[in-house]
């Protein structure tokens, strides 16, 4: 009984051609994914900072009316938290790519379960990013419906 | 020779830490496409009761100088946006149905299938990546 458990559960899991082709195609999309993901992030940070020095250029030609410029502090905030997120998201998602592969080409399990778990973060990241908003946005229209 | 080939079977095999960290995939996958799609739902009924008011924001629009086929355009890369957005959920959820259903019943179809699953989350994904990339660019042209 005990063999027979023993053998099942080392064939049941085996990495056939389906699985393995399957769990290739993943990783190549997900390293694309991943890839452009990042250059949206870097470009969302430079956009950032030139519709930053736009509105300033804007504020500073009413200056003299008596308009002054409002803080912008809390817009670099939230793009730096954007961005380190965009950061973190992308290392992992290339980490599951680029370990898969290799461990697909090399038949090294071992590289596979890196990558894998290099997927389980990016998704908890993900999930916990969501649970943060969620929060904010309950927090958002408490203090709304707390206003009226 | 059949030393080669007991290697081959062997070597390839899924190991407890490749389980647990598909097993999180999959859990959290579920909980991020069921929070999205209750997320969009809110925003949907939201969007239907204020059904009104949107209308009149592009009727102000129309009003300020946008174009009809402006306004249009508008929409219709709202549609699509939309729809972007609901595939991916879709397949996020798809995937890690598969892949929880793969693990519990021990069967590798199922994985293969939730893997297949999730490289069409990747393409969407990529998809929406490229079109933040060209509204970025637009906004700063």
């Amino acid at each position: 009984m005990e063999n027979s458990q023993a053998d099942s559960s080392l064939f049941e899991f085996q990495y056939d051609e389906e699985l393995k082709n399957s769990l290739q195609g993943a990783a190549n999309w997900a390293g694309m994914a991943a890839l452009i993901s990042f250059a949206s992030s870097i470009l969302g940070m430079v956009n950032f900072f030139v519709q930053r020095a736009k509105m300033q250029a804007i504020y500073r030609q009413y200056t003299e009316y008596g308009i002054s410029e409002p803080s912008m502090g809390g817009g670099l905030i939230s793009a730096m938290i954007s961005f380190v997120i965009g950061v973190l998201l992308f290392v992992f998602l290339l980490k599951f790519s680029k370990k898969t592969k290799q461990g697909l080409e090399t038949n090294e399990t071992y590289l596979i379960s890196e990558g894998l778990s290099g997927l389980s973060v990016y998704f908890r990241i993900i999930g916990i990013v969501l649970i943060i908003a969620i929060i904010f946005i309950l927090l958002g229209l408490l203090a709304i419906i707390g206003q009226s | 020779m059949d030393t080669q080939q007991e290697h081959s079977l062997f070597d390839m095999q899924m190991d407890d830490s490749s389980q647990q960290s598909l097993l999180s995939v999959s859990k959290w996958a579920k909980f991020i496409a069921v929070s999205g799609i209750i997320i969009g739902a809110i925003a949907l009924i939201f969007a239907l009761a204020y059904g009104p008011q949107i209308i009149q924001v592009f009727t102000t629009m129309l009003k300020i100088g946008v174009s009809q086929e402006e306004a249009g355009m508008l929409i219709g890369v709202l549609v699509v946006v939309v729809l972007l957005i609901c595939g991916w959920l879709y397949f996020l959820l798809r995937s890690a149905s598969l892949l929880n259903r793969g693990l519990e019943s021990r069967s590798s179809a199922l994985l293969a299938e939730g893997f297949r699953s999730m490289r069409v989350y990747f393409v969407i994904s990529f998809i929406i990546s490229l079109l933040s990339i060209i509204s970025v660019i637009t906004e700063m042209i």
